[in-house]
């Protein structure tokens, strides 16, 4: 399956072919926030494929990075210790990829900080305003993205509770 | 934060080349 690496005001496209490592050179000139876009049409749901470039001031960055470094958030009660640990077991891709938002390749970092960058909020956020579509989404992905290779999980409602408290207490 | 693309600009690098960071005018290949 091909891809095609595009944020149009940092740098040209990039095609991204299976087993073959590519780079490129991103240059932002001001801090920001880079919309991208897979530009090679990749299947059904090509036109969510988003990207998004987050550019910091080096102090802002290391800040950043230091905090990631950082171990992540303890779980505070025991349903979010078992969410925790349900979120632990799975890639989370699968929970970055909820179509509003595959603009966060940052979520798929330790679960931990997946929520850490501002634009990366929108999980718990989402999960908030939306748990049934998301609770959906993790129960079924084929419901929601026909045609997705995701795996099914098969959560059962009570595991489904568990990750939603854990989620919820991502900020 | 002011380098951040706008929808409008995200639209108009999409519809025109000469938008985008890395547009060269085309040259020709025949003479």
């Amino acid at each position: 399956m091909l891809h095609e690496f595009w944020v149009p005001k940092l740098t040209r496209k990039m095609t991204n072919v299976p087993g073959q490592p590519n780079h490129i050179w991103l240059q932002a000139d001001k801090p920001g926030t880079y919309i991208g876009q897979c530009s090679e049409f990749c299947g059904t749901q090509h036109a969510w494929m988003r990207i998004l470039v987050v550019a910091d001031e080096p102090s802002k960055f290391e800040e950043w990075q230091r905090a990631q470094l950082q171990p992540g958030q303890a779980a505070t009660s025991d349903a979010t210790a078992k969410g925790l640990a349900l979120v632990s077991n799975i890639h989370l891709h699968q929970l970055s990829c909820y179509p509003r938002s595959s603009w966060s390749g940052l979520a798929g970092r330790a679960g931990s900080h997946a929520c850490s960058q501002p634009q990366t909020t929108w999980l718990p956020v989402f999960w908030r305003i939306r748990r049934r579509t998301c609770a959906l989404w993790l129960k079924s992905p084929q419901h929601i993205k026909p045609g997705a290779l995701m795996p099914d999980f098969n959560f059962t409602d009570e595991q489904l509770d568990q990750l939603s408290e854990y989620l919820s207490t991502l900020r | 934060m002011n380098g951040t693309t706008t929808i409008a600009e995200f639209r108009d690098a999409v519809l025109d080349p000469a938008k985008r960071r890395h547009y060269q005018p085309r040259v020709a290949f025949h003479r």
